[in-house]
């Protein structure tokens, strides 16, 4: 009996330790790969972040910002209201974004149309490769 | 080409007095190539071989044993030489010890043979003039003119064989490359071994795989799809089997059309609002007038009434919200201020008649105990 109990314990074990498989490479990588992405930086991937949570709960904080910010509502509701807006996300608000360029990620003289960095744009344009993009000459 | 030919024949003929009959074969082609050139070159020619065949005629007077008639080894072109050489052999062998007269006549219709043409009435003549030269020998200007005449006229019924240095020399070609085969040392082992591969082949009758009747080893063969599938290689599969029915544009303007297709680039008539569709059907006094959406369910007068009213003041200004982005926003202040109802009536204010139809789950931050 002692036996069997302790066969089946090693199985649990045996179990619990295997070695977690990456569904999205069926298990053919190495569980430690390091995992790439298609951000050209991690301030980016932080970036993109910020922007998924603005647009998902950007909308309450606006919400919650047109009930405590005006003397209208009474005061009691208002007190509520800024308790929930303090538990929401704080990365849900247009000023933690930050307009980065999106080939170099360069957070500093971006051409805000093309969301380039300058260096980028002025490279590209170069080469004819924006369209609509003209010298000035005059 | 005439000069280079009568350079090569000199020292042959020279050479050679027993085989005359080459010489005879290199004059008359050197004649024969003439016929385009001025009659005195030809005439010169004509008194050229005739001088030839009175010095054979001489030779012939003289009757030199033939290991004294040796003569001196010169510089030949290659193939003279050995063309020579293999004459030289051929007479050794046979006809070493012949009288003149029948090497003569031997010679004649070897000369024959080798010009071609009507064999036997060449020999006769050339054995004729022969014996003119022999008949005669003082130099007789009227004999020459006669026998000049007839080997013109001999001469031009003849046609001379040209293609034979050709031939010669395609022949020693190949016996040269025969020749480094068997250097190499494998012609012989090649050919067979390719005979080898060759022969099954030949032999080959074709099996019908499904001729006879099934032996059904296989028969429980399941197949269900338990591998795992590769989406990306799907994808791919998927990708490539489109390219290959789908056709590049031919020019720019096809090129231009996809772009279109693809909502690259505008379309005509340009339009603003092109690709804003779902607002399309909406009319503007949705978006403008707000008011009656709150009619149903606000208080007449008080704080609530009067925030809302701002609210749909703010939202009816607002061109970037769709019509339903500023239902949603009033449908969650009815919700919100519902859910306050009970507090609304302690401060005083009116409250909240109803819930919207749609009550949906909107965000809510979880507000820690304190």
């Amino acid at each position: 009996m002692a036996f069997i109990i302790n066969a089946f314990q090693r199985c649990k074990a045996l179990a619990k330790f295997q070695t977690p498989v990456n569904d999205t490479c069926l298990g053919v990588l190495p569980c430690y790969q390091q995992i790439r992405n298609k951000w050209p930086d991690f301030r980016m991937k932080k970036d993109a972040r910020k922007r998924n949570t603005l647009k998902e709960y950007g909308v309450y904080k606006l919400r919650y910002n047109a009930l405590r910010k005006n003397d209208i509502i009474p005061l009691e509701i208002q007190e509520i209201a800024d308790k929930e807006i303090y538990n929401c996300p704080r990365d849900a608000s247009i000023t933690r974004i930050v307009q980065r360029c999106q080939v170099t990620s360069r957070p500093r003289g971006n051409v805000k149309r093309w969301r380039l960095s300058r260096i980028v744009f002025r490279h590209l344009a170069d080469y004819n490769k924006l369209a609509g993009v003209q010298r000035a000459m005059w | 080409m005439n000069p280079t030919l009568s350079i090569k024949c000199i020292p042959y003929i020279n050479s050679s007095k027993r085989n005359g009959i080459r010489g005879v074969y290199c004059l008359t082609q050197r004649f024969k190539s003439d016929d385009d050139n001025s009659s005195k070159k030809n005439q010169l020619a004509i008194d050229k071989l005739n001088n030839l065949l009175k010095t054979m005629k001489k030779g012939n007077d003289v009757e030199m044993p033939p290991h004294e008639s040796k003569p001196i080894e010169l510089a030949k072109p290659r193939q003279l030489a050995r063309k020579s050489e293999q004459n030289k052999q051929n007479i050794d062998d046979s006809k070493q010890n012949k009288p003149l007269g029948e090497k003569l006549s031997d010679a004649a219709t070897e000369v024959a043979q080798s010009i071609g043409g009507d064999t036997n009435k060449t020999k006769s003549d050339l054995l004729n003039l022969l014996r003119i030269y022999n008949n005669e020998p003082n130099d007789s200007s009227e004999k020459k003119v006669k026998s000049s005449v007839q080997l013109d006229d001999l001469l031009s019924g003849m046609k001379i064989d040209r293609s034979q240095s050709k031939k010669s020399v395609e022949f020693s070609a190949v016996d040269r490359a025969q020749r480094i085969r068997e250097l190499l040392g494998h012609s012989s082992g090649d050919h067979q071994r390719t005979k080898k591969y060759r022969k099954p082949m030949d032999n080959y009758m074709p099996i019908n795989l499904f001729s006879s009747e099934p032996l059904g080893i296989f028969k429980n063969f399941d197949t269900k799809k338990d591998f795992p599938t590769l989406p990306t290689w799907d994808r791919l599969h998927e990708k490539s089997l489109q390219t290959a029915v789908t056709h590049p544009p031919k020019n720019i303007y096809e090129q231009m059309i996809i772009w279109t297709e693809q909502g690259k680039l505008w379309k005509f008539p340009i339009n603003n609002e092109q690709g804003m569709d779902d607002e399309n059907n909406v009319f503007f006094a949705e978006h403008v007038f707000l008011e009656p959406l709150i009619d149903e369910w606000c208080p007449k007068k008080g704080p609530i009434r009067h925030f809302m009213e701002l609210v749909c003041v703010g939202l009816s200004k607002n061109p970037f919200l769709s019509v339903e982005e500023k239902k949603d926003h009033l449908n969650w202040f009815r919700q919100y201020f519902y859910e306050k109802n009970q507090l609304l009536s302690e401060v005083g204010a009116f409250e909240i008649k109803s819930l919207p139809e749609n009550v949906k789950e909107y965000y809510k931050p979880t507000i820690p105990d304190e």
